[in-house]
């Protein structure tokens, strides 16, 4: 029988969980070690399926314990055995203290801006006249150098605005962790460390911030567990 | 995950919620070395398994026993 | 008990256990985080076959790597004024059988652009 994992946490008591629906139907309980609880539930496979049901699973049992105090949350499919889970518990007990400290008393808010191509008008444009003498090879040198332009700027672009959000939010985030264009459109994916107690002046500040910029589309969701927030390596 | 899954499980009004949940839950998190399967080619394997090897617990040999009585979970995605 | 005499009082901020979304522009949204949902590496198999497609795609990968090196220097150079003519085309004819070759190699090993990739962790992706 092995354990699924949810989140760990130095504030967490059985009594925040156990009444919460986990992965396979199965009950939270805690293994805990060295001042540190980790939240499991029974989980007969060493192996789990993303589905629907699972992860939202996985969400409900971390949400219960977010809602009381902060966690760090394993990543989703997280199957131990106990004996590896307290050796782990056992051997990461500093780091993950320190992990613990760190998002103490904050929750992640998540910011992602697509910038609509339309919008992007002709960023292409630019660089030095090369000339369009030449054959197929000369061509295929140029499109590429065309491509390469465009790159430059959308890499511009995105800088412009992980900077501009930064300003935008600053003094009320603890902390930050962007990614610039992880996708095609996505020009920005930024996670956000907040303090509870400034959830609503950040989500007020963030939505000013919105107005300033019509030609950036928004999502925003939260408040999350600090999936982004570990950096505690394995 | 097998692509007609998806199509099953996803229906409008939540399918954003679910692939924002999904962006956070799959990519990020604590890991336990060796025990995470959704892991990119043979080496982040490696890495991870390296990573297992000099945790300061365990010795090579008590890592090496347990590994057998564990079989590498696996995930579908 | 760990925490009990430490645990703090509910926040006065209390979270919802659903993640509230708010967007304009949903499926728009969905439509990118889909995108990057499908580039999520697969899983390992630690059998014969898959070792052979990892060693594929870690080779291609750096192939893959240098080849845009290459692409991205010959551009610079012929930016740089110091090629004449001949030794653009020439150039370019010859990165472009490269690419072609990468483009069926890649088929052969049934990998998509996407799969061709290494994480180095803290400092990003190699591509």
């Amino acid at each position: 029988m092995n354990l699924y994992a949810y989140c760990l946490g130095d504030e967490v008591t059985a009594g925040a969980v156990e009444n919460e629906l986990g992965v396979a139907g199965a009950h939270p309980r805690l293994v805990e070690r060295a001042g540190i609880a980790a939240v499991v539930s029974e989980y007969d496979d060493e192996k789990i399926a993303v589905t629907r049901e699972n992860v939202l699973a996985h969400e409900r049992v971390v949400r219960r314990v977010l809602a009381l105090t902060t966690p760090l949350p394993f990543r989703f499919g997280t199957i131990v055995s106990e004996a590896r889970l307290v050796s782990y518990l056992d051997a990461q007990e500093a780091k993950l203290k320190e992990q613990l400290a760190r998002v103490r008393g904050a929750v992640e808010m998540s910011v992602k801006i697509i910038w609509r191509p339309e919008a992007r008008g002709n960023e292409a444009a630019g660089g030095r006249d090369i000339g369009t003498a030449g054959g197929s090879g000369t061509r295929f040198l140029l499109e590429k150098r065309r491509e390469l332009l465009g790159e430059g700027a959308l890499k511009e672009r995105a800088e412009e605005v992980s900077a501009w959000l930064g300003r935008a939010v600053e003094g009320l985030v603890r902390e930050s962790s962007v990614s610039l264009r992880p996708s095609e459109n996505l020009i920005l994916a930024a996670s956000h460390l907040v303090e509870r107690e400034l959830l609503a002046d950040y989500r007020r500040a963030l939505g000013c911030a919105k107005t300033e910029r019509p030609e950036l589309h928004f999502l925003t969701s939260g408040a999350w567990p600090p999936y982004s927030f570990i950096s505690v390596a394995p | 995950m097998a692509d007609e899954d998806l199509e099953q499980l996803l229906d409008e009004e939540s399918e954003l919620s679910l692939l924002e949940t999904l962006d956070h839950v799959l990519n990020r998190g604590l890991v336990i070395a060796g025990e995470i399967t959704i892991a990119v080619a043979d080496i982040d394997l490696i890495f991870l398994g390296l990573n297992v090897l000099v945790s300061s617990v365990e010795t090579a040999h008590e890592v090496l026993k347990e590994r057998q009585q564990i079989q590498s979970p696996k995930s579908e995605v | 008990m760990v925490g009990s005499t430490l645990l703090k009082p509910s926040p006065e901020v209390p979270l919802p256990v659903e993640p509230e979304i708010d967007t304009l522009h949903a499926a728009e949204f969905a439509r990118e985080l889909r995108r990057v949902s499908e580039t999520l590496p697969p899983r390992i198999n630690i059998d014969a076959e898959s070792v052979e497609q990892g060693l594929a795609k870690l080779v291609l990968t750096l192939i893959e790597f240098i080849r845009r090196l290459l692409e991205k220097q010959a551009i610079r150079r012929m930016e740089g004024g110091d090629l004449s003519p001949e030794q653009v085309e020439e150039l370019g004819l010859a990165l472009m059988k490269l690419e072609e070759k990468m483009r069926e190699l890649k088929a052969q090993f049934g990998l998509a652009e996407e799969d061709l990739n290494l994480d180095l962790g803290p400092v990003g992706r190699l591509i």
